[in-house]
């Protein structure tokens, strides 16, 4: 199954490392909003069902916009990371 | 307490500790500064540096202060340039500090704050600049600099960085690959990545580009400050510098500002130009201003937001152009200038040619580095020719007869 790993403030709602049956990203982070509470989702999507602007979601080591975004779909050795957009430059 | 932070998005406020984003929204937080009062006499009374605003910069005690003798960088007339574009054209040139670039502005603050919360280290991510400016004041205030870096930036950074006896990570791939590690490196192990860890103060020395700029043209602005825009935050740091300025009845106008990208990594322009701040990274820039080539700007949005909020634009210059203005402004003003000065010139000439800077407008260009730095792009095609220490050679050499002569050496 693939693994979750989450950082930040937004490890704060859930266990920080965790194994979630989901299919694609979408899912995974519904399967993780039932384990871990509403506020937990709140953080990440909005009230559209969008990515809020400061998450970042990496399957494996690339970002979710680079691949399908939302509907990017798991294999049972993906590592996903959950995190807040924390800026360089 | 002379400054504390709060949420850019939802106002939240927070204590002035190394805290970056906010708990509630994730969204980056900001140095708001309480009763500031700045006299202009008293001002021009001070050593002419960067710090020389310190009430206007996020330090609480001047003993943490890590001075290299930044700022106050030479605000040139560009003569040749403005008479050939009819406008007036100034150069900001921050070629001149003292590891050759802006960012001994945002990393003196930064190290300083880091020296005031007791750091013995600090890191960075970096496409260079800020890579050799962390390492330098790290030198100085004696405590350990890590330097995350992506890979291919140019030799000539690397040289500087280790002649600091920075420690340097390269990363395989992109700046954004090399902020993400970085990034986990101050969730996970708790690094003071100053770019994020300590982004609220790291951001606030930029502004004093503004401020000088508003006291080297006698208290005035000019029409346009052309910036060049990577994560966005240069650009909306010098709004604020200029904000707050006018707010403290320093000044009486405010400039249009322009964002300038290079074409191979310009997710600022497209956002832009699609009317939205909305930004669609790019995932593997390509151009030669590598200094600014990053795909996921943070700040972009914001940065949007300044320039619309000064009724200026974004516009983006391609290699060629960029190459050729570090040609223009080497040859002509004496400047050398690495491809973030040039993209600033070149989009600048282009919005004169366009009729967006009307003719007559003054207008100052961020020179944000130096050309030292990125050596390649002008000894592209640099042979130059060989001879005896004859004067006769000597006197064909300069009457063009290259080719014979340089066979000998």
């Amino acid at each position: 199954m693939p693994k979750v790993k989450l950082y930040g403030h937004i490890a704060r709602y859930s266990s920080p490392e965790l194994t979630v049956a989901s299919r694609n990203v979408r899912e995974l982070l519904e399967d993780l909003c039932k384990l871990s509470g509403s506020r937990l989702g709140e953080l990440i999507l909005d009230s559209q069902g969008k990515l809020r602007e400061f998450i970042r979601i990496y399957v494996n080591q690339t970002d979710i916009r680079y691949l399908a975004g939302l509907e990017t779909e798991l294999s049972s050795d993906d590592v996903v990371t959950i995190m807040p957009a924390l800026a360089g430059g | 307490m002379r400054f504390h932070l709060e949420c850019r998005e939802c106002s939240t406020p927070y204590l002035p500790q190394k805290v970056a984003i906010c708990e509630n929204c994730l969204a980056p937080l900001d140095v708001v500064y309480e009763n500031v009062k700045i006299e202009k006499s008293e001002l021009e009374l001070r050593e002419k540096n960067m710090w020389r605003y310190f009430e206007l910069l996020p330090i609480s005690s001047k003993k943490s202060i890590v001075n290299l003798g930044t700022g106050f960088t030479p605000l040139l007339k560009a003569e040749k340039i403005s008479e050939s574009l009819g406008v007036s054209l100034y150069l900001k040139n921050d070629t001149v500090n003292p590891t050759l670039s802006f960012k001994d502005r945002p990393a003196g603050v930064a190290v300083s704050k880091a020296v005031e919360f007791g750091d013995k280290a600090v890191c960075c991510v970096s496409t260079g600049n800020l890579a050799a400016s962390v390492a330098a004041h790290a030198s100085k205030a004696g405590i350990e600099a890590y330097v995350i870096t992506p890979q291919n930036i140019e030799r000539e950074k690397f040289t500087q960085i280790a002649a600091y006896s920075a420690h340097v990570i390269a990363v395989k791939g992109t700046y954004d690959d090399a902020n993400r590690l970085a990034a986990l490196a101050s969730l996970e192990l708790g690094w003071n990545v100053v770019n994020i860890t300590s982004r609220p103060y790291y951001v606030e020395g930029s502004k004093t580009i503004a401020y000088e700029i508003c006291e080297q043209l006698a208290w005035n602005v000019p029409d346009f400050v052309v910036v060049p825009c990577a994560s966005g935050a240069l650009l909306r740091s010098i709004h604020r510098g200029f904000k707050e300025f006018y707010e403290a009845g320093l000044i009486y106008s405010l400039p249009r500002l322009v964002g300038a990208q290079a074409a191979g990594c310009a997710p600022l322009v497209k956002a832009f130009y699609r009317g939205t701040t909305e930004i669609e990274p790019v995932k593997e820039p390509d151009t030669v201003a590598k200094s600014i080539a990053i795909g996921d700007p943070a700040d972009g949005k914001y940065a949007i937001r300044s320039v619309l909020e000064t009724d200026g634009c974004m516009e983006e210059a391609d290699d060629r152009e960029i190459v050729e203005a570090i040609r223009l402004l080497a040859s002509k003003e004496g400047v050398f200038a690495e491809p973030a000065g040039g993209v600033t010139v070149a989009v600048t000439k282009k919005l004169v040619e366009l009729g967006f800077i009307e003719k007559g407008s003054s207008v100052a260009c961020c020179i944000t580095g130096n050309g030292i730095k990125a050596q390649e792009l002008v000894l592209e095609g640099f042979s130059p020719p060989v001879i005896e220490p004859d004067i006769k050679e000597l006197a064909r050499a300069v009457s063009g007869e290259v080719e014979e002569l340089h066979a000998k050496s």
